[in-house]
């Protein structure tokens, strides 16, 4: 009888992991905009170093709420925690093994452009970053995980 | 069982908790899953495995088909009244 489909638990409103799960995903653009438009390696501007220090906490913080789901080892999950923690780690590998190609797919069409060349280790950083963020992402939008979601009152 | 496109599962477990004066903390206590699990089953977001279904059944000492169902169930005055209009 169980299924993976959409979760009622999905509800944007009601987490309060959701601002910070959507601040991280603006960060990540943002980061991603600062590692184009930089001058040569963004490794080296200060804006976008700044950014990844704030990415790191956020992604802690987000951790630390989604840690429910996310951290619990496999046996203390449920049936459907477990399908969720599966699901959303799936799609964080695609988006890595995606974003990689994306990469490289750049670097071979402006291989004779140095300038932007050198703009592609912060992309591929940030972009490997969000990858990895994504499943904590998707499980901080979600409430899922989060200790004090909705679905622990009674209605 | 695999879940079908257009071939809900409905459940009783809502009016069931609130017969027995059952929170959806203690009754996930009871069958051993989060609460956000419950909450999910009742809203018909999830379905739940065969076990988790049979552990349902344990806690109600119920009958699984009268947890779940295909089909829509009565709602709970309209099938105490047609039964006592039979009888």
């Amino acid at each position: 009888m169980s299924r993976q489909g959409s979760d009622g638990t999905t509800d944007l409103v009601r987490s309060p992991s959701s601002p910070v799960a959507l601040s991280l995903c603006a960060l990540s653009a943002a980061m991603m905009v600062l590692s184009l438009i930089s001058e040569g390696n963004a490794f080296s501007d200060s804006w976008w170093l700044v950014a990844f220090a704030v990415w790191l906490l956020m992604w802690g913080v987000l951790r630390s709420m989604t840690r429910g789901v996310a951290e619990r080892p496999r046996e203390g999950l449920d049936e459907r925690e477990r399908g969720l923690r599966d699901r959303v780690s799936f799609i964080g590998y695609q988006c890595a093994v995606g974003a990689g190609m994306a990469v490289v797919l750049l670097m071979v069409a402006f291989q004779n452009e140095p300038a932007m060349i050198e703009r592609m280790p912060a992309l591929l950083t940030t972009l490997m970053l969000t990858s990895s963020a994504l499943p904590s992402i998707i499980l901080g939008l979600s409430g899922a995980g989060v200790e004090d979601a909705e679905a622990d009152h009674d209605e | 069982m695999s879940h079908r496109e257009g071939m809900p599962i409905y459940n009783q477990l809502r009016v069931l908790r609130a017969e027995r004066g059952l929170s959806r903390v203690a009754l996930a206590k009871s069958v051993e899953v989060h609460p956000q699990t419950i909450g999910a089953i009742e809203r018909g977001d999830y379905f739940p495995s065969l076990d988790l279904a049979f552990r349902f059944s344990d806690v109600f000492e119920l009958p699984i088909e009268a947890i779940f169902s295909r089909k829509p169930f009565a709602p709970l005055s309209a099938q105490l009244y047609n039964k006592e209009a039979r009888s």
